[in-house]
């Protein structure tokens, strides 16, 4: 079965280079994840190919299909258990599914949305604030990260999150991703939170969200993030964009928007590290 | 006495709910102790051993931990059903065969939610299509031409009541969300964002950016009469906001066949406004053609500028006579005649620059003439110029023909839905005849067609080919100026 995909062009390296062996992440009816060998590509390349349904969350290391996963249930392509090979390169996933070869192609390809910078108005941050519902993990945890009065105690609080959670992307990540995208776009600078997760994410989290913590170090992230960050900022209407990411999963929505509003929150840590 | 259970299970995973739900179900099965069911990342690794478990020996953060301490064997081994029929794979929802498939546009957009919808009908029945979607919640994008103006003023109000979009109507190409639409070349994504009333003027300035090395992050065509008196402008200005709020792009590029003066005015004041700068694009006499604007659009990016890919053809010294322009796109003829113009005169055509000179397309005129193919007038009953080129092949051998041609400048658009070959039939063409002919080809590097292939073909029959219509139509007034 030959599947034609829209391609991230964060994924262009990976997908362009030769085809190398990966294995299984996970699996469910909207979105599949691989883990690329990073042996026989180069070390900065991505190492997660997310394969997602059109009415998936859109993640920035994403190859999107045309149909849902109403449509084309995704877990029903796919082998159980980690034992099947699956293959990525030379612009495809490639694997051998319960009813023969799935190839899924990058026929084109989407630039993943990535957050502008500008100062959040005091009134959006309030109304996200007060709108956001479980985020999956104690909130105490996020007060924490808001209140690290210096890089130290921001890596620590940081480090507390990454990880916590049962999911394969985890609350504590979600939080940490919000965070640090809306440092990002807020232009506070996070040191402590960067460094944190530059040093753990890779053995703290899991592969794929470890994967999408580096991408928000980029700024990249789901379109609903980065739409919710514009409309904190005034630079669009701010309702639907808010209700948006709050629609993000079952928990994810709330915790990311959690790490948004913590950045918004947090000084900078510069002048305190200088002290 | 108690036994305990500990896996770290590898390609097994669900979402952080389905997770919980599934902890607290197993906790609560009779005879079950302590359970936890979570991905390995450390921190569950450790709340695993604050709980009393044995630490599996090789759990990694990709693996599903599976933890279950039971007073006995019968309870742990139904926990273990509960586990599994839990993380089974649940049936998908939807896809019943008995369902009807939408029948309108409003329907389909209830199924999917509202999108953008694309209405190819008949220009007369486009109307009632357009305003379904609209109703729907759609943005719009309307292929369809023959259009009449007052439908496409009430389009336009009602889409900017809702806060919708119409592209078009005659919205021949647009790249949206990284898909192209209608006539649209392969591009890659990039910082720059195209407003156009104008299909090949757009899909010129697609092409150049991509010989540069600049993507783009969309096109929204908003139909060739939308900077006109009658329409005022409606599309452009929401299509500039659309791109104004869409962070990814850095710079808006604004694309016209000649537009209305006052109107060309007041979206010049509308665009000081916005936060993302606006480069101008709009044909006419005295202002920058397609490529001296794109190449301010690069200069504005910090991009060099390149030389812009060219094939020269057969050393000629045409004999004295006229210029013939055979034009598939409208922008594109229209920009040849505003250069043209400034060095040899008037120029009659079907769409002339000044009402004097408008000259029956259909009669060979005297005197340098260009004809626009894709007008309306020309296309009523037959398919585009740019993909049947029948039309154009015969006029370009009756052109050839005619004793006073000197010099014949026609333009090649490549591209999904254009002709596959286009060189295939116009290189035995241009083989042909014995006038000098000057090609402006326009295609992107990822085209179908191989622009390299189609050049290639064109010269080889003696043709010069260039990607910058402005430089083809300069290239060709200058051979019309050195004839004796």
């Amino acid at each position: 079965m030959w599947i034609p995909a829209a391609s991230s062009t964060a994924l262009r390296d990976v997908l362009a280079g030769p085809v190398a062996p990966a294995r299984w992440l996970g699996a469910s009816a909207s979105a599949l994840y691989v883990s690329v060998d990073h042996s026989s590509v180069s070390a900065e390349g991505p190492s997660v190919v997310a394969v997602v349904s059109h009415d998936a969350v859109r993640l920035p290391c994403a190859l999107v299909l045309p149909a849902t996963a109403a449509e084309r249930p995704l877990s029903a392509l796919t082998p159980m258990g980690s034992r099947h090979s699956v293959r990525v390169g030379a612009g495809r996933v490639e694997w051998d599914g319960p009813g023969g070869s799935v190839t899924v192609a990058a026929v084109r390809e989407w630039r993943p949305a990535c957050v502008a910078s500008g100062e959040p108005r005091a009134e959006r941050v309030e109304a996200l604030r007060t709108a956001i519902k479980d985020i999956g993990i104690a909130y105490a945890l996020v007060d924490t990260l808001v209140r690290a009065g210096d890089s130290r105690a921001q890596a620590g609080a940081v480090a507390d999150l990454l990880g916590r959670g049962p999911g394969l992307t985890p609350s504590g990540d979600d939080v940490v991703a919000g965070f640090l995208l809306g440092a990002r776009a807020f232009g506070r600078s996070v040191p402590g939170a960067v460094r944190a997760v530059e040093e753990r994410a890779t053995t703290a989290t899991t592969a794929l969200s470890a994967e999408l913590l580096r991408y928000a170090t980029r700024g990249e992230c789901v379109p609903e993030v980065a739409t919710a960050a514009a409309a904190m900022t005034g630079r669009r209407v701010a309702d639907d964009a808010l209700a948006a990411l709050l629609a993000v999963g079952h928990t994810s929505g709330s915790a990311l928007a959690a790490g948004l509003v913590a950045a918004a929150d947090v000084g900078s840590l510069v002048a305190v590290g200088a002290a | 006495m108690t036994v305990e259970h500990v896996e770290a299970r590898a390609g097994a995973y669900a979402d952080s709910v389905t997770l919980m739900q599934v902890s607290r179900e197993v906790a609560s099965t009779p005879g079950v102790a302590a359970a936890l069911v979570a991905m390995g990342t450390e921190l569950n690794v450790d709340l695993l051993a604050g709980m009393g478990f044995t630490r599996p020996p090789s759990a990694g953060p990709n693996d599903l931990l599976i933890a279950i301490r039971a007073h006995d064997d019968a309870a742990l081994s139904g926990a273990l059903a509960v586990v599994a029929e839990a993380l089974a794979a649940r049936p998908a929802a939807g896809g019943s065969f008995a369902e009807q498939p939408p029948r309108t546009v409003s329907s389909a957009a209830r199924v999917t939610g509202p999108a953008l919808a694309l209405i190819s009908v008949p220009g007369r029945h486009a109307f009632t299509e357009a305003m379904d979607a609209l109703d729907a919640g759609c943005d719009v994008m309307i292929f369809s031409d023959n259009v009449p103006v007052e439908q496409e003023v009430r389009l336009k109000d009602v889409a900017a009541e809702r806060g919708l979009l119409v592209l078009g109507p005659d919205c021949g190409t647009a790249v949206i969300g990284g898909v192209g639409l209608g006539f649209a070349h392969t591009v890659a994504p990039g910082p720059v964002g195209l407003v156009a009333a104008s299909g090949t003027g757009a899909q010129q300035i697609l092409c150049l950016l991509d010989a540069a090395g600049v993507g783009v992050t969309a096109a929204l065509g908003v139909g060739g009469r939308d900077l006109s008196s009658a329409v005022a402008g409606r599309s452009t200005r929401a299509a500039l906001t659309a791109l104004d709020d869409d962070p990814a792009t850095e710079l808006i590029i604004l694309v016209s066949k000649p537009p209305a003066a006052d109107v060309a005015a007041d979206i010049r004041a509308f665009a000081q406004t916005l936060a993302t700068p606006v480069q101008y694009a709009l044909i006419g006499t005295g202002q920058p053609d397609l490529t001296a604007a794109t190449e301010q659009a690069l200069g504005q990016l910090g991009v060099p500028v390149p030389s812009w890919p060219h094939w020269p053809g057969r050393p000629a010294s045409p004999r004295t006579g006229s210029l013939r322009g055979l034009f598939a796109g409208g922008t594109l003829c229209d920009e040849a005649m505003v250069i043209a113009a400034e060095r040899l005169g008037p120029i009659g055509s079907n769409i002339p620059l000044r009402p004097e000179w408008r000259v029956d397309p259909m009669t060979s005129g005297t005197g340098h003439v260009m004809i626009d193919f894709g007008d309306d007038e020309l296309t009523a009953g037959r398919p585009h110029p740019m993909i049947d080129q029948s039309l154009r092949l015969e006029r370009l051998a009756a052109e050839a023909r005619d004793p006073a041609t000197s010099v014949i400048v026609l333009d090649v658009v490549l591209g999904h839905s254009a002709h596959p070959d286009p060189a295939a039939e116009l290189a035995p063409a241009i083989e042909a005849v014995d006038v000098a002919v000057v090609v402006s080809l326009i295609g992107a590097k990822a085209d179908p067609q191989d622009l390299n292939r189609q050049a290639a073909a064109l010269r080889a029959a003696g043709a010069h080919v260039y990607t910058s219509n402005a430089q083809a139509a300069r290239f060709a007034a200058e051979l019309i100026e050195a004839a004796p």
